[in-house]
């Protein structure tokens, strides 16, 4: 007999595809900047090239937020569906382009508005299926739900 | 055709991480603990799991497909291409891991699809595909030190493409040889 756990609650799943797509955008906008400051790699000794990269001061919140993205994704998987996760952390796109509109500068074409809204309308599509779909094992983690 | 390989091989990689790494999460139960020790333990079942750490090398394989794609085929195909992963992602969570698609997702997925495709198509984002190129283009326009992020962005914004791909051509050719050291003199 099969045994329907309840799900987990839609705010949270909200908060960390929030999450996940926030620390994915501004992780590689951080990323991005601090490589630009970065001399070309085959130009200067490894060592020195390391010691760079410490001292710049994107690369290292570049990447904890990358890996907060990563956390966040896999915690998602957890307990929703792949099918569910992968369109929703794409409103990243959005974020991106968003950012480069207005923070960077850069001059988007309308070719990446219509984008940016394609991406908005399938998003909201997606987020109107269920969370799951099929009964996770039960967890020998979980000992309460917060 | 060697384009077209390591398109499939980006693809199918990027996707093959994508769903060990759910499979192998989803095994493990639902996570309900975010607090200090809650996430010191999911690390710790993500670096034990063997399903996780093969998706990791999948992402691994994924990556420098990527950076050997840009480097044969123009940034104009590669980029949007890569793309289908989110189709190839949804037809892997529904036959390998068996969830049910309904058809708003399946419509949600080819419109996010078709959106990633038009944004990436005219011009390259900041993103996860794009950040990567950053690596390599580097060296091209190197800022003064304490000129403003922004300035700097807005100036090498343009170069882009062009300096990725240029990081894979024999480097350096123009790098004067100290007449010293040539032994043939």
């Amino acid at each position: 007999m099969k045994i329907h756990r309840p799900s987990p609650p839609i705010s949270r799943t909200i908060l960390f595809i929030a999450v996940a797509v926030v620390a994915n955008s501004f992780g590689n906008l951080m990323l991005a900047l601090g490589m630009d400051r970065m001399p070309a790699f085959s130009h200067v000794p490894i060592l020195h090239y390391l010691l760079g990269m410490l001292a710049n001061p994107w690369l290292l919140p570049g990447a904890l937020l990358t890996a907060v993205y990563t956390l966040a994704q896999l915690s998602l998987f957890s307990w929703a569906d792949l099918s569910f996760v992968i369109p929703c952390t794409a409103s990243s796109y959005i974020i991106t382009t968003v950012l480069s509109e207005f923070v960077l500068g850069e001059k988007v074409q309308w070719g990446r508005w219509i984008g940016v809204v394609l991406i908005s309308f399938g998003v909201m599509l997606v987020a109107e299926t269920p969370v799951t779909t099929k009964e996770h094992p039960a967890s020998v983690r979980e000992t309460s739900v917060c | 055709m060697l384009k077209w390989t390591l398109i499939l091989f980006n693809v199918v990689s990027g996707s093959c991480g994508d769903i060990l790494c759910a499979r192998g999460m989803s095994d493990g139960g639902e996570l309900s603990h975010f607090g200090p020790s809650g996430i010191a333990n999911l690390i710790r079942y993500i670096v034990t799991r063997r399903m996780i750490v093969l998706g990791g090398i999948s992402y691994a394989l994924s990556f420098f497909s990527l950076l050997w794609l840009l480097s044969v085929a123009e940034l104009s195909l590669a980029v949007p291409a890569t793309a289908l992963s989110f189709v190839v992602d949804t037809l892997g969570a529904r036959f390998l891991l068996r969830e049910h698609v309904p058809w708003k997702r399946w419509a949600g997925v080819l419109c996010v699809t078709a959106g990633v495709v038009l944004t990436v198509r005219s011009g390259p984002p900041l993103d996860t595909i794009a950040a990567k190129p950053q690596i390599a283009r580097a060296g091209a326009a190197l800022p003064a030190r304490g000129s403003s992020p922004e300035a700097h962005s807005r100036a090498a914004a343009p170069g882009y493409s062009a300096g990725f791909v240029t990081r894979y051509e024999p480097p350096n050719s123009a790098i004067p040889m100290s007449s010293t050291s040539n032994p043939q003199r």
